[in-house]
């Protein structure tokens, strides 16, 4: 046990270190990290989730990359991290949700979705012989008719938020979302903040690299191809306009 | 005049025949003869009375020499205290402690804590000069290294820091004294391997007047407890002796990594080691007019302790190049090299993403061997493109990993 902090104490969940750290959830970050990011942005009419899927290879089929997730009729989740961990936590969800549904003839709350959840990610940091998950999700909803957003960690935390993002290159998109983000956006402007965050974090990526969907009263709707191109062309025009901008400066 | 007679002389003339004139001139003639002779013999003399003194003198020297050598050799003793009745010296090796008396010329040279001879009898015979390791005495840097500030490519603001902190204090002291504030210690260079830290350091040794200390944190590590902290104590002491001076250690990190709660493992020799860093740096000795550059790429394993200001006051990040300081690199990297009028060494800047100088560095080699293969001295444009995925090649194999994560 005298090697080194680090190696005595991250052998397992069950385990503090000397400052309190537990090290299996901190490298389960790690992986949530690994992922193409994710964010949500909550607007006066619902919320947006927006998600960044790029295939390895051309001979992939784009739609097996699953990020966005419905859970149930105005429920919907975002996903970064370990994929497979990512879709025990969604399918987990989801019985939650239709149970839920079923027993009180009502849609489960966000909040209390959430937090269902949550709890069960921390069960895997405190049991032995378990490791924690190794993905975050974006919960995102209607309730009561405005929008709510929550976001879950690897440690079993559930936190609200009116813009998030996570998974790999988080601080750029979080920053993009800071920058734009204003209390009175409408579902539209949510859409173009969210496609806006992810290119200013990546300017490499391509339209049909984008995935969004919109969760309002309507329910959960996936946004076509066609509006991804447009408010594609639109933040990437922004884009270059601000460069033009500078350099009339 | 001639005092005896010789009855039997042989002549020069006949006795009876020869007149009295003749007798004359024979005998003249003789006797010149025999003035040079014996000048002659008298030249002979003074020359061998001189050989013999030379074999004198050897035979005096050897005699010494042998008498020496049959002497038994003397101790290394310290003296520990200079009282009225004598002087108290300690013997290294067995500790033993010896009352001892010096004569008067002898008791001012002394002072406590110095190092002398002692004969058999324990009397002190001559007084030893301070004892520095011969190993920190080599690491002083005699014949600077051909790197200069200008074969730095996009490290400026890194430079200017170094520069700062190690050349002013050195080149205008006047300027810190008037401001009011000690000159900043020591500055400490991480960051990846291969952006250049100990380049940087290699310049500063080129351009500064100063002595120049280089070593590795590694040289530090010894078998032995104590010797590894002796070593720092004496490369301190070379320091000071060649005042002003620049001490360099390089990968820090193998003695100034966090300390633990270890008692068994050899990492206990190695913290005392740090121990004694920490002490010269910033211990109750003066400094002097040193400064110390240190460079690690593991930052993070650091002890706290080693980071805090007056010891390294200035903590240097360098990090790998952005695209513009690739550009310089790679312009730098092909300063000497026959490079056709095709390369564009703002693509390949943009094209060597994630690139550390290092690995510019093997881009440029592999290119000029790509040429070679081809049998031509001239570098196109396409060798660089090749060296590039060829190096990336080496460098990459994630793909197999991410598959799990999106």
């Amino acid at each position: 046990m005298n090697r080194n902090d680090k190696q005595a104490y991250d052998r397992g969940t069950s385990l503090f270190s000397p400052d309190g750290r537990i090290y299996q959830v901190e490298y389960a970050r790690e992986a949530v990290k690994r992922g193409a990011p994710v964010l949500g942005v909550r607007t006066a009419d619902g919320v947006v989730l927006a998600a960044l899927r790029s295939t390895p290879s051309e001979l992939m089929e784009a739609e097996s990359i699953e990020k966005l997730h419905k859970l149930d009729d105005a429920l919907g989740a975002a996903t970064a991290g370990h994929v497979a961990d990512a879709r025990k936590l969604v399918d987990f969800a989801r019985t939650t949700a239709q149970r839920e549904h079923l027993r009180y003839g009502e849609p489960i709350g966000v909040e209390t979705l959430t937090k269902t959840i949550t709890d069960n990610i921390q069960e895997s940091t405190q049991s032995g012989g378990t490791r924690p998950y190794g993905a975050s999700l974006l919960i995102g909803g209607v309730e009561n008719g405005s929008g709510r957003l929550f976001a879950t960690d690897p440690s079993g935390t559930p936190q609200e938020w009116k813009a998030v993002a996570i998974g790999g290159h988080r601080e750029d998109v979080q920053a993009a979302l800071e920058d734009g983000y204003a209390e009175d956006l409408s579902l539209e402007d949510g859409l173009a903040l969210a496609v806006e965050a992810l290119v200013a974090a990546d300017e490499e990526i391509e339209s049909d690299e984008l995935n969004l969907v919109t969760v309002s009263e309507a329910g959960y709707e996936i946004v076509d191809e066609e509006t991804i191109a447009e408010l594609f062309a639109d933040a990437t025009a922004d884009d270059e306009s601000d460069e033009t901008d500078e350099r009339e400066e | 005049m001639m005092t005896d007679t010789v009855d039997d002389v042989d002549l020069p003339y006949d006795k009876d025949s020869a007149s009295q004139q003749e007798k004359i001139t024979a005998l003249q003639e003789r006797l010149e003869v025999l003035e040079t002779q014996n000048e002659e013999m008298r030249d002979k003399l003074l020359d061998t009375n001189a050989e013999n003194n030379k074999y004198q003198q050897k035979l005096e020297r050897l005699t010494h020499e042998n008498k020496k050598l049959k002497q038994s050799p003397l101790f290394v003793a310290t003296v520990q205290e200079i009282t009225d009745e004598g002087v108290i010296i300690k013997q290294h090796g067995n500790n033993q402690e010896a009352l001892t008396e010096v004569t008067d010329e002898m008791r001012e040279e002394l002072e406590p804590d110095a190092r002398v001879a002692v004969n058999n009898s324990l009397s002190i015979v001559k007084r030893l000069d301070k004892e520095t390791d011969v190993r920190a005495r080599v690491m002083q840097v005699e014949h600077s290294p051909d790197v200069t500030y200008e074969d730095i490519g996009g490290l400026e603001e890194q430079m200017q820091e170094v520069r700062e902190t190690v050349e002013m204090p050195l080149d205008r002291p006047e300027m810190f004294a008037e401001v009011g504030i000690d000159p900043p210690s020591g500055v400490l260079l991480y960051g990846p391997p291969g952006t250049g830290k100990t380049m940087l350091a290699k310049a500063v040794a080129n351009q500064t007047n100063a002595s120049f200390i280089k070593m590795a944190g590694s040289e530090l590590v010894h078998k032995f407890i104590g010797e590894g902290a002796k070593l720092v104590r004496d490369l301190f002491e070379v320091a000071r002796e060649n005042e002003p001076a620049v001490i360099f250690i390089d990968e820090i990190d193998a003695i100034a990594s966090k300390r633990t709660d270890s008692k068994t493992s050899g990492d206990a020799e190695v913290q005392r080691t740090m121990m004694q860093l920490l002490a010269e740096m910033d211990g109750f000795d003066e400094r002097g007019n040193i400064r110390i550059i240190a460079a690690t790429n593991r930052f993070d394993m650091l002890d706290p302790a080693i980071l805090r200001p007056g010891r390294f006051d200035r903590l240097i990040e360098v990090p790998k190049p952005n695209e513009d300081g690739r550009e310089i690199i790679f312009q730098i990297h092909t300063r000497k090299m026959n490079v056709s009028d095709d390369v564009d060494f703002v693509e390949l800047a943009e094209m060597a993403d994630n690139a550390s100088g290092a690995d510019i560095k093997a881009v440029c080699t592999e290119a000029g061997m790509f040429a070679i293969r081809d049998d031509r001295t001239e570098i196109f444009m396409q060798d660089f493109v090749d060296a590039w995925e060829k190096i990336q090649q080496e460098a990459s194999d994630e793909t197999e990993v991410s598959r799990a994560f999106a």
